[in-house]
């Protein structure tokens, strides 16, 4: 204890102690009640009842702040949006300065032409999701997939963010940013990436090039699922995250998932199922689960909450490497995709994320130059 | 009791060791080094001075790094700012909104989180008699951090059901580990090795919640589990502040009980002390403190284990330093929030991250020190 003891018994008590107990005792405890106690109940409950004292001035002042102009941003003309709860939410007519904070609205601003001027890092990365390296490559960053750096959201000085489930559940998270500029969120994890889609066109007040966008990949979709039909009838596919020594398996509800099912392509009977908005954990006793005639192969970095900077990469050279590992976990050299060599190696941040309609072409595309 | 807390030094101590100073009172004066006495009428208070030294230390460093928090940001907002928000006639929405609703808040509740888990380290420390027997180390946190997840993954709750299922979860946890490792009498290091056992089990139990759990719920539990301050509003720090006052009253009274405990509870019983009633007061206080901490900001690591440790050193004494213990937690998580803010800026790292590495990597230095001067 440094300044305020535990009660001890320095030589000058203890020889108290042996000359006369009681009384010596009876002292030790009044000096301790008295003092010790005392002083460390006033010093703490002060200090505790200041800080809180503190705390609610400054909430008494910080709501007077915010209330005496909060028209400081909103810009121009607004109307009203409804975000994915259907609340009604005043945005600008013709948002200029969008910021997204999460890979399917990047994903769909991007696709309906909106370039935002802030995004996060896609899932696992420390760059924009790699599969739009080539749109997205020079947005600047803002935070991470479920960390948002306020006030460098507020530095580029947004006049709309948009946000979904797949990065941002807080609510709490939210009312900060709705005090930067008006926040419309435009999903839920593991929803459908039209409905999506629809919201953010209509945040941004596109909604005809929203139509157009669905309706060419429907387009593409069954140009390719033709093709897929005859030579792939009875195959399954699988598909497959691979981080360092563990296994996940990306089920229907995943973006890839369904581009798969708008493919006419089958999974095995035990992914064949919606799972829980993200890739479903497979232990490595049951790494059998993974099997299928071809797997889809691929793997995100490491990047994470606890260490947004850790290396790994989510393309292709990453997938090799995370294949090398694979390879080690016994059982694996024994699945039906390993042993006939149909181990499709995939872009991770493409393949095992989430993300909007560029994402669903892409993987279309990719799926297309594997297997025809 | 303000005016005596302000009041001047009546008598100061000796300078020289062992020198014995005589008191006003006629009753037994203070002894040892470095020692002063502050007596009014009949109530004094002796203190050491270097204790007190670090303390001041403590306190201007705890204010120098929040005002640094204040100032440093992405947001740019310069001193005079900050001063204009604390007016209320900043100019600018969103610099008042920075500076008082996004990095006050966030300070407060580091400061709170810090002070808590220090007080609540030292008191598990003194009443397991164990160096190692911190609320981290034997499994209370992570039990904690169980009744918490279960709270958002199973009932998606808001902040009062998270801190009711962290303290649930806590108690339930202390419960299990003491009556494991209770055989004959008080546990000893039995406790240490059951806890570490019921932490780990636990520690599987939390992150088969986090990957059973559905996407959205699931981010926000492995947000939470990292151990970020960065979403505390003033909602979470008063409430959190509020109960934190009261459990700082309970400790406040069962003080001289913990400080008698420190050398068995025969001796405590001597000196009047209901050893086993205090017992069981002051580990309910601790899990207390520890899961209203880990309620506001997610089991941030070493904290507890290690701010009793290192005021231990710095001031040079063997007793329970609970004042010390909470302003060295304080600072920690304070300093340690600033690093996890802008260490890799733009982005954001956990704090309990940080002060996992930082309380790490002084511990070890300090253990290293020790042990290398104890060979020569």
């Amino acid at each position: 204890m440094p300044c305020w003891r535990a009660v001890s018994l320095p030589a000058q008590d203890e020889r108290t102690l042996r000359l006369a107990p009681k009384r010596a005792s009876l002292v030790l405890c009044w000096r301790a009640v008295s003092s010790r106690v005392c002083r460390i109940a006033f010093v703490f409950l002060l200090s505790l009842c200041g800080l809180c004292l503190y705390g609610s001035i400054a909430l008494a002042l910080g709501g007077c702040g915010s209330a005496q102009g909060s028209a400081a941003i909103a810009v121009g003309q607004t109307r009203t949006v409804l975000d994915v709860n259907d609340q009604p939410i005043e945005a600008p007519v013709n948002p200029q300065r969008v910021v997204t904070l999460s890979e399917p609205t990047l994903d769909a601003a991007l696709s309906l032409g909106v370039i935002p001027i802030g995004t996060t890092a896609g899932r696992g990365q420390s760059t924009p999701p790699a599969y739009l390296s080539d749109l997205a490559a020079d947005i600047p960053l803002v935070g991470n997939v479920a960390n948002p750096n306020y006030e460098e959201i507020a530095r580029v000085r947004p006049d709309l963010i948009l946000v979904d489930g797949t990065s941002i559940n807080n609510d709490e998270v939210i009312a900060i940013l709705e005090e930067i500029a008006p926040v419309v969120v435009c999903g839920y994890a593991g929803g459908f990436w039209q409905i999506n889609l629809r919201i953010t066109a209509n945040a941004l007040n596109r909604q005809e090039e929203a139509k157009q966008i669905e309706a060419n990949y429907e387009r593409h979709a069954a140009e390719v699922s033709a093709q897929l039909a005859t030579p792939y009838e009875n195959a399954t596919f699988s598909i497959v995250r691979w981080q360092g020594t563990s296994a996940s398996m990306i089920l229907n509800e995943l973006p890839p998932g369904r581009v798969l099912l708008d493919l006419g392509l089958k999974r095995p009977d035990n992914q064949n199922r919606n799972g829980r908005g993200h890739a479903e954990p497979v232990s490595l006793e049951n790494l059998a689960e993974i099997d299928a005639d071809y797997m889809f192969f691929g793997t995100l970095g490491g990047s994470s909450v606890d260490n947004p900077q850790a290396g790994g990469s989510a393309d292709l050279e990453g997938a090799h490497a995370a294949l090398r590992e694979a390879v080690q976990m016994p059982g694996f050299a024994q699945l039906t995709a390993y042993q006939e060599s149909h181990i499709i190696l995939v872009d991770g941040s493409l393949w095992t994320s989430t993300g909007g309609p560029l994402l669903m072409n892409r993987i279309i595309d990719a799926v297309e130059e594997a297997l025809l | 009791m303000v005016k005596h807390a302000g009041a001047k030094r009546g008598q100061t101590g000796s300078s020289g060791r062992g020198r014995s100073v005589g008191t006003g009172c006629g009753q037994t004066g203070s002894s040892g080094r470095g020692r002063s006495v502050i007596r009014l009428g009949a109530v004094s208070l002796r203190f050491e001075r270097r204790g007190l030294f670090v303390m001041v230390l403590l306190v201007l460093g705890i204010l120098a790094v929040s005002l640094a928090s204040l100032l440093i940001g992405d947001y740019g907002i310069s001193f005079d700012e900050v001063l204009a928000s604390f007016m209320g006639t900043a100019t600018d929405r969103l610099v008042a909104f920075f500076v008082m609703d996004v990095r006050l808040p966030r300070i407060v509740a580091g400061i709170l989180v810090g002070a808590a888990l220090g007080v609540s380290g030292a008191l598990f420390q003194t009443l397991s008699d164990n160096p190692l027997g911190s609320p981290d180390i034997i499994g209370f946190t992570k039990g904690a951090a169980t009744g918490a997840l279960v709270v958002i993954v199973v009932f998606s709750g808001g902040t009062v059901a998270l801190s009711l299922g962290a303290i649930a979860g806590g108690l339930l946890t202390a419960a299990l580990v003491y009556g494991l490792s209770w055989h004959r009498g008080a546990p000893g290091y039995r406790l240490v090795l059951v806890g570490i056992g019921i932490g780990a089990t636990l520690g599987a139990v939390n992150s088969l919640l986090v990957v059973k759990a559905p996407l959205g719920n699931a981010e926000m539990a492995i947000h939470w589990m990292a151990g970020s301050l960065n979403a505390s509003t003033w909602n979470e720090v008063a409430l959190t502040g509020a109960v934190l006052a009261v459990l700082a009253a309970v400790v406040c009274w069962q003080y001289r009980a913990l400080g008698a405990m420190a050398y068995g509870d025969d001796s405590a019983i001597v000196l009047g002390v209901r050893a086993e009633r205090s017992r069981l007061i002051l580990m309910f206080t601790g899990i207390m403190l520890m899961s209203m901490a880990i309620s506001l900001a997610g089991p941030i690591s070493f904290v507890a284990l290690v701010a009793p440790h290192l005021i231990k050193r710095i001031t040079r004494t063997a007793g329970t330093a609970l004042v010390g213990a909470a302003l060295m937690g304080s600072l920690l998580v304070v300093s340690s929030d600033l690093v996890a803010r802008r260490i890799f800026a733009p982005n954001e790292l956990a704090v309990g991250v940080v002060t996992g590495s930082l309380g790490g990597i002084y511990l070890i230095a300090l253990l290293a020190f020790e042990w290398r001067r104890r060979r020569q």
